[in-house]
């Protein structure tokens, strides 16, 4: 495989990390959570409204609004936007587009924001509808949703690999246990193997705290040239190397790897750093199985290796190889789009030194990995990025 | 107990109907470069010609991988629940997703699709452990499901 050589992103900063608190329910729109994350971040930064001159905007819920109906709810004159209807990998894919925007001078300040609702059958609104291959030849079959394309891959990689429950178990209770240190976590309540192992069934061989909450909520962040964030005085980190993928491996019969086996080399080649020198990864934690596939292909270890790698890892931010370190989507809940950003703000903290959980000892380097949209029988969206903390 | 599923099939998935309503399974096929594809698309996914034609599909495959529903959202299914689906690599190329008897084996296993009608009078993919799909109509949920009425009891009138 050829490595494009591709320009770093040396003089652009990521700052001022923002999470609107997650609920279960809320009465509100998508647009009243994108409006706090806006807040948020212009209180945070000490920047006026009118100084954030492009949006990158990704919801599930804002419909029948996009990011253009949102410059007219939030009142923000851009002279750049985007709109990242990608889900789980929606993060990645807005800090890539953001980056390349200040760089060239398009636009001086983004906001980048994840803003979703969850609403009593809005979840099933968002399954039905979720593309034509899905209302054609996945809902008509028991109408499962993402638990049930997921139990499939689950199902596929456990006889293949021969990872047990128990594998993925440990994940769910090492991220649950990063979760009781984080605020905003919706799911707190300690969890042990033996109350994972005897949840209820949800699409076998998922159980219950295998598949996430949907919520609602919100994640921002802002992308700025550095000499900028520094005359703010705002702690900040560097995109180190970013990339994404979309409908790789289509001849595979079944998903067991995704874009990062084909991208990984080029992120390693672009970051100028080795996988020992990362302090913490957030993968894209939707199902435990995708978090395997995500270490495994981005080179932590080999394919199929992924229980073994579970195995001799605790994952905890005071353990060996801290992963999800807010306690992931699974204990954090999923707040639609917000959950491919999740990842990212929490990086932010931990390598900036403003965690609001645990920190991970002098985490200096982190691993962001984005994951989504199962289209038909595979999700066709996978991204990546390497930040660090700003020397 | 909620009758039938809901459907929002799109217009090209027409065809896949059109087959069950007479007992035949068909997937789209390029008059260009021959290849089967499914889901199914407005032209072809290796060569981009719009001349797709209809064709019997043989149904042999291998289920990669299934899952026992708990949950649904849809109130059909969830009145019906445990509900088995699977994943086939069609011989054919394409992968499959299909409804499944209960009693279907486990994975990997050969095993024959064929198209049905479902109760919402839509064309659907089921997977057998034979050709001949006997096990289907000992499935009292995959018979209630594709209205075979073998076993039923009707009860017909004129309608007048």
């Amino acid at each position: 495989m050829t490595i494009r050589d591709r320009r770093g992103y040396d003089d652009v900063a990521v700052t001022t990390p923002v999470t609107v608190p997650y609920v279960r329910y809320s009465p509100h729109g998508a647009h009243w959570f994108a409006a706090s994350a806006l807040a948020s971040l212009l209180e945070r930064s000490g920047l006026e409204k009118a100084a954030v001159d492009g949006l990158c905007f990704s919801s599930f819920t804002a419909g029948p609004d996009n990011a253009v109906a949102m410059t007219q709810h939030l009142g923000l004159t851009v002279r750049w936007l985007d709109h990242i209807p990608m889900g789980g990998v929606s993060g990645i894919v807005s800090l890539r587009r953001a980056l390349r925007a200040v760089q060239s001078g398009d636009a001086a300040v983004v906001a980048c924001i994840a803003a979703d609702t969850h609403r009593i059958d809005s979840f099933r609104s968002i399954v039905e509808n979720f593309s034509q291959f899905s209302r054609d030849a996945v809902h008509p079959y028991g109408a499962g949703g993402a638990n049930a394309s997921f139990a499939l891959l689950t199902d596929y990689y456990m006889r293949s690999f021969g990872a047990r429950a128990e594998d993925f178990g440990k994940l769910c209770v090492a991220q649950r246990e990063n979760a009781c240190r984080f605020p905003h976590a919706l799911l707190r309540k300690p969890l042990t193997l033996d109350d994972y192992l005897g949840a209820r069934p949800i699409a076998e061989p998922l159980r219950l705290f295998d598949c996430v909450m949907p919520c609602a909520g919100a994640e921002a962040f802002l992308v700025m040239k550095r000499r900028r964030a520094a005359e703010l005085g705002l702690a900040h980190a560097v995109v180190l190397g970013a990339t994404e993928c979309h409908n790789p491996f289509p001849d595979d019969p079944i998903q067991t790897r995704g874009g990062w086996a084909l991208d990984r080399d080029e992120l390693f080649a672009q970051a100028g750093i080795a996988r020992d020198d990362i302090d913490l990864v957030q993968t894209y934690d939707d199902y435990p199985v995708m978090s395997v596939i995500q270490l495994e292909d981005l080179g932590f270890c080999a394919k199929g290796e992924g229980a073994d790698f579970i195995r001799s890892h605790s994952f905890t931010t005071d353990g060996t190889f801290p992963l999800n370190t807010s306690g992931g989507q699974l204990s954090a809940g999923q707040a639609g789009a917000a959950g491919g950003h999740l990842g990212l703000t929490e990086a932010l903290r931990q390598v900036t030194g403003a965690v609001l959980g645990a920190a991970v000892p002098d985490a200096a380097t982190a691993l962001v990995s984005g994951f989504g949209m199962m289209i038909y029988d595979r999700g066709l969206c996978s991204g990546a990025a390497i930040l660090a903390r700003a020397a | 107990m909620p009758g039938t599923p809901r459907s929002l099939r799109s217009r090209v998935s027409q065809g896949l109907t059109s087959a069950a309503a007479v007992g035949r399974f068909e997937l789209q096929v390029c008059g260009q470069c021959a290849a089967v594809q499914y889901p199914p698309r407005e032209t072809c996914v290796r060569c981009l010609s719009p001349r797709l034609a209809w064709q019997l599909q043989s149904g042999a495959g291998e289920l990669l991988a299934r899952t026992v529903l708990h949950h649904s959202h849809d109130p059909y299914f969830r009145a019906r629940l445990p509900w088995t689906i699977g994943l086939v690599r069609l011989d054919s190329g394409p992968t499959v997703l299909v409804h499944l008897p209960q009693e279907a084996p486990l994975p990997p296993a050969r095993v024959w699709v064929s198209a049905r009608l479902d109760r919402s009078g839509e064309g659907v993919l089921v997977a057998s452990k034979t050709k001949e799909g006997a096990d289907l109509n000992d499935d009292r949920r995959l018979r209630e499901l594709t209205s075979d009425p073998s076993d039923m009891n009707l009860f017909i009138t004129d309608g007048g």
